[in-house]
């Protein structure tokens, strides 16, 4: 593969969105929400907050927060490439077919990237201090990074099927309200109808459909094991870390393989 | 048959759906150093013709040469290094600059910043580099559009309606500097509905009509063949033409289409004109004048098409 193409249009997607202050203000946003919602603040006044409920707190927030993100970020960008007329100038130029999608792609998961890390860095060092671990704070932000991958992904894919700015955006919220809400209703429905007749090892399997619960899953076993098994019943059958890790691994690629399947049959 | 620098088209057929085909079988072969319009009404398939010309279709069936290769999804990549395109609807990113556009362009074609520089400046856009491309008029914005396809000093350059928008004065720059890339050897296509300036500047035309191509010659030849063809002669004569003998007229000739007191238009061969001369005679219609309408290279190529 030649990937310096690639690497290109990567960096222009990087500078477009630095110039035009997406990135600063994304972060700000997250930032803001991150102090907010934690109470960091609040211990300027009193006793110290307890590491795992910020822990708690800060999954909860970014399995809303980083989806819609990364669908508002990706979901019309090969649109408005075609409508420019660049998509069909890039065919005819000596790239590789997919080598828009995955500079596209690139390009998106480092602005990501920036806007976690600039958004998660005061809580970082807050949470250091409070003795949680420089692996789980790193380790944490990769799988954020990760679910925001997954949408960046899911995004690309929209706005490559969608011919309309206004129903790319139409379709991700509603792809954002069906990972985050609609889904967990219906697994809770699922749940209560059977009675306990499904599986658990189904159950578990069919929670993994979902993206942002296999953040959900992969984040709570990682930061906080012992919850994890006493609290939320995790770490059995197909709930294991590394079966939401290679869920969320799945959700990221397979849309991209499609994606580039897709550029190289264009014509 | 495959000269070196020369495209060759040959028996290319192509569609969006299956068994129904937008180009038919088409052959062709292009020059290096020349101009050709590829010319057609809407829906004819010149768009979709340059489109495969420039790697972004590929041919159902048929082949594409260049300078003697054939040009297939393998072999493609080195082809298009050689090729400039420029699509009929693009507009380059509006809020980048002109400078950074082509900057960004170039690298991903493989070229030196410095052309860049040089490119500017041969589509006199060099006092414009910093500004937005959406700060462009519309004459500026094709020739940015020029640039991009140019910045790889291309041996072939398809151009599709290039002129579309464009004043004239900004037709006439933008030929200018056609050929002068004509002159250093490249190879140069491009679509245009526009005859008019077609006849003006282009070497070549190739007709295009349902995916076919019907003609392609020289200008020089298509104008000559215009010329040799009569589309109506007006007579004049010394005195009023009596119903009768313009009765009589009409029955020896039927393609006589109009009649006023002194004269009678027909649209007649150049070697029936002596013919028609006799027969007005002996009505007692004595010539004055007349006067040969030729076909214009328009009405020629629109019957054609």
């Amino acid at each position: 593969m030649n990937s310096y193409p690639i690497l290109i249009i990567a960096q222009k997607e990087v500078l477009t969105h630095l110039k035009n202050y997406w990135v600063v203000l994304v972060a700000c946003l997250i930032l803001i929400m991150n102090i907010a919602i934690t109470g960091i603040l609040g211990t300027f006044f009193s006793t110290e907050l307890d590491p795992r409920a910020i822990l708690l707190s800060l999954i909860h927030l970014h399995m809303y927060i980083i989806p819609l993100v990364a669908l508002i970020l990706s979901c019309d960008s090969i649109l408005k490439e075609r409508e420019l007329g660049t998509l069909e100038l890039f065919y005819a130029y000596p790239l590789q077919s997919y080598a828009l999608v995955m500079g596209k792609w690139l390009g998106h998961n480092i602005i990501l990237f920036m806007v976690i890390v600039i958004g998660l860095l005061p809580i970082s060092y807050h949470l250091y201090q409070l003795e949680v671990l420089l692996t789980h704070i790193i380790g944490f932000i990769l799988l954020i990074f990760a679910l925001g991958a997954v949408f960046n992904s899911l995004g690309l894919l929209l706005s490559m099927l969608v011919k309309e700015r206004a129903l790319a955006m139409l379709v991700s919220i509603i792809v954002w309200l069906f990972f985050v809400f609609l889904f967990d209703l219906g697994f809770v429905t699922i749940t209560i109808m059977t009675d306990g007749k499904i599986s658990p090892q189904l159950l578990g399997g069919l929670l993994l459909l979902d993206p942002v619960e296999a953040f959900r899953i992969s984040a709570i076993m990682y930061l906080l094991p012992v919850d994890a098994v006493e609290i939320f019943s995790l770490n059995n059958g197909m709930l294991q870390l590394s079966t939401s890790i290679v869920a969320t691994l799945l959700w990221i690629f397979a849309p991209l393989a499609y994606l580039c399947y897709k550029s190289n049959n264009h014509g | 048959m495959l000269k070196d620098h020369s495209l060759v088209a040959e028996n290319i057929t192509f569609g969006y759906q299956k068994n129904l085909p937008i180009i038919r079988a088409a052959s062709i072969q292009f020059q290096a150093g020349q101009i050709t319009a590829l010319i057609g009404s809407n829906g004819s398939g010149k768009t979709t013709f340059l489109k495969i010309l420039s790697g972004i279709f590929h041919a159902d069936q048929g082949q594409l040469f260049f300078q003697g290769k054939s040009i297939t999804k393998k072999t493609q990549y080195h082809y298009k290094k050689l090729i400039g395109f420029m699509p009929e609807l693009l507009q380059l990113y509006p809020n980048m600059k002109v400078q950074s556009v082509l900057f960004f362009l170039a690298k991903l074609k493989g070229c030196s910043k410095n052309k860049v520089t040089e490119i500017l400046d041969q589509v006199d856009l060099q006092k414009h580099a910093h500004r937005k491309v959406k700060a462009l008029s519309k004459g500026m914005q094709q020739r940015l559009n020029l640039a991009q396809a140019l910045i790889n000093s291309p041996e072939v350059l398809l151009l599709d309606e290039p002129s579309n928008g464009l004043d004239y004065t900004s037709i006439i720059s933008f030929y200018a500097i056609l050929r002068k890339l004509a002159a250093g050897g490249a190879t140069i296509i491009l679509s245009s509905h526009q005859l008019g300036e077609v006849m003006e500047y282009v070497d070549l035309i190739a007709v295009l009509r349902n995916g076919h191509i019907i003609l392609h010659d020289h200008l020089s030849n298509v104008f000559s063949q215009a010329n040799s063809t009569v589309e109506t002669i007006h007579f004049y004569f010394d005195k009023i033409i009596r119903p009768e003998a313009f009765a009589a007229l009409s029955r020896q000739h039927p393609e006589l289409t109009s009649v006023n007191e002194t004269g009678i238009t027909v649209a007649l061969e150049k070697q029936e004109i002596g013919r028609f001369i006799v027969a007005a005679k002996e009505q007692g219609l004595e010539l004055i004048d007349l006067k040969i309408k030729h076909k214009t290279l328009t009405e020629l190529i629109t019957n054609i098409s």
